[in-house]
């Protein structure tokens, strides 16, 4: 939305950091989901070029030169990661570089580097225009402005909304028309998922943070389902660099499968809590390490819903008979009956 | 298998007009695709020869990113995201209406070679959902009328550009402004009075090695008629 009808003033806040840190050359870096706003964004460039509000002398300064390119991402959550992003610029695979040293010392092609979100650069813009005070008037004491938020799920009224930090989750879902609510996860796959019993906690950074993503859950909803397309979503997004995220994300996944499926045991809780935190602590970036938190929020919050899904507290069956059968399946390439096990249930 | 004296003389101007730039491969990479409907090995090697890039690193790029395939795709390649919020809307059973209209398998291409179909991960339009993307434009809400139509589109293959505008027609819904979306800055406004203030560093001399001057290509897709430069092969101009 910001890069639909705010581009200006995206463009405007890169520019005037350029300005600040004597940069000579900005990237936006468009998520390959996002091509349909290429075209309008290089007139939007090219506008800013006759303005004079980018190229050479921009404004009549010398010595104050700037452009930026924009650059296509191709589908891939992991190029959000800043060093990510900075490989996948550099027309390579996007994964996650070791920090230190960080994109503000060696960055794009090793050289000094600010990576921002559109948000952050269009208020930086809005800033340089009304000043610091203005913009801190708003928010709390940690979380100075405001956030957009981007709401979807069970609501009358999904949409853009923009709130001064410090608003209650309550509000919010009043707002949207939202009612006979389950629960909210704030912040995408990434964030958490709170319940009805925490819609009075405030949206900042020193209590919920969210990247803009809000999504509204009613008490018709599974959220073991919920949970389950979050771990899906983090098995295949997982770029394999390191380890435990590689190798972990899949495994939740599949641990997720069988509680779905109604195969899984008390044991297997404790096991998935376990793997969920080992993650958490050995991943190489963001994405690991928050790749567990759909899971090891609703496990504190609602263990009941878990434990109701278990085949039986006093069996632990160690694998899902017909499900362990499937690669077999695969080799041999049938599916008839024969090639099926019923387990027994307990 | 080889690719075609006019294929190569194609990629040999794309590869050109990306300056023979390593740090243009994905961008590259994109441009074959959408040529192709995937990235064939030969181009691979040809990327690999003119880029100067390990033939690796060209196909650990490919296999990277989600919107390349090393196995040719339908002329309409249609996704439809499988973020939860498009589930919450019946997007699996629209990929089920959808896939069955059109004769496809998920994961898979046509035996005709006329369409392919694919979860992905997310559109990037979870409060206009359900939303797809073909060739990589967006469809948001989609329903099952919606799809009748582009299944529709797709038999009688109508080029993508050719499209109903309506299909693909996004809105801001913005449903409350506060600070930022309330009061938007006028352009030019913001760097004019930051400058007057003089809150600005000297420049340091800066300067971008090699070939990384080479601005980025115009799109020559749909809806590109807008774009400023008459030439789309050429950078935009630097005045």
């Amino acid at each position: 939305m910001l890069l639909r009808s705010h581009a200006h003033q995206v463009f405007e806040g890169m520019t005037l950091c350029a300005a600040v840190v004597g940069a000579k050359r900005g990237f936006l870096y468009l998520r390959g989901e996002y091509l349909a706003l290429r075209a309008q964004l290089e007139t939007v460039l090219a506008e800013r070029r006759r303005l004079n509000l980018l190229g050479v002398a921009i404004l009549g300064r010398p010595e104050f030169d700037f452009d930026i390119e924009i650059h296509l991402g191709a589908g891939a959550y992991i190029c959000g990661e800043e060093s990510a992003l900075i490989e996948s610029l550099e027309g390579k695979r996007g994964t996650p570089r070791n920090r230190p040293p960080y994109p503000v010392t060696h960055g794009y092609l090793g050289r000094p580097t600010v990576v921002n979100n559109v948000e952050t650069f269009a208020a930086a813009a809005a800033i340089g225009l009304r000043g610091g005070a203005w913009f801190a008037a708003h928010g709390t004491e940690k979380s100075r402005g405001s956030k957009i938020l981007s709401i979807c799920g069970d609501c009358a009224r999904p949409g853009i909304y923009e709130y001064d930090f410090g608003v209650t989750i309550a509000q919010i879902l009043q707002d949207c028309g939202a009612s006979n609510i389950f629960g909210v996860q704030v912040g995408g796959p990434s964030g958490v998922f709170i319940g009805e019993r925490e819609f009075d906690r405030r949206l900042a950074f020193e209590d919920l943070a969210s990247g803009g993503s809000f999504m509204i859950f009613d008490k018709t909803r599974d959220v073991l389902e919920i949970v389950r397309n979050f771990t899906h979503f983090f098995a295949h997004e997982s770029c394999g660099f390191c380890t435990p995220c590689r190798v972990g994300t899949a495994l939740l996944r599949n641990a997720l499968d069988k509680l779905c499926a109604g195969h899984a045991a008390a044991g297997d809780l404790v096991e998935i809590s376990k793997l969920g935190q080992f993650i958490r602590a050995t991943s190489h970036c963001g994405l690991g390490q928050t790749a567990a938190n759909p899971i090891l929020s609703t496990l504190e919050r609602f263990p009941e819903i878990y434990q109701a899904r278990l085949k039986s507290v006093a069996f632990e069956p160690g694998f899902d008979l017909d499900g362990e059968l499937s690669t077999a399946r695969r080799l041999t390439g049938r599916d008839d009956a024969h090639a099926h096990l019923q387990q027994e249930s307990v | 298998m080889s690719i075609s004296e006019a294929d190569q003389e194609w990629l040999a101007g794309v590869v050109a007009d990306h300056g023979r730039c390593p740090t243009r491969l994905l961008q590259i990479l994109r441009e074959v695709q959408e040529h192709f409907r995937y990235v064939p090995r030969p181009v691979m090697e040809f990327l690999t020869a003119q880029l100067g890039v390990p033939r690796a690193e060209v196909q650990g790029v490919t296999e990277f990113y989600s919107f390349l395939s090393t196995q040719p795709q339908g002329d309409f390649h249609l996704l439809l995201s499988d973020s939860i919020s498009d589930h919450l809307l019946g997007s699996r059973e629209l990929g089920a209406y959808l896939c069955a209209k059109l004769g496809v398998e998920p994961g898979q291409t046509r035996g005709d070679g006329r369409v392919s179909f694919a979860y992905t991960s997310c559109s990037g339009l979870c409060d206009q959902g359900p939303a797809g993307l073909v060739n990589g434009w967006w469809l948001p809400t989609l329903s099952r009328a919606r799809i009748d139509r582009i299944a529709a589109l797709v038999e009688a293959a109508v080029p993508v550009r050719e499209w109903p505008p309506e299909l693909f027609a996004v809105r801001d819904n913005i449903r409350r402004a506060g600070l930022l979306l309330g009061n938007p800055v006028t352009p030019g406004a913001a760097l004019k009075w930051s400058l007057l203030r003089g809150s600005t560093a000297p420049s340091p001399n800066w300067t971008s090695p090699g070939c990384g001057d080479a601005a980025a290509p115009v799109s020559r897709l749909p809806g590109s008629g807008s774009s400023a430069t008459k030439d789309p092969r050429k950078p935009p101009s630097v005045r």
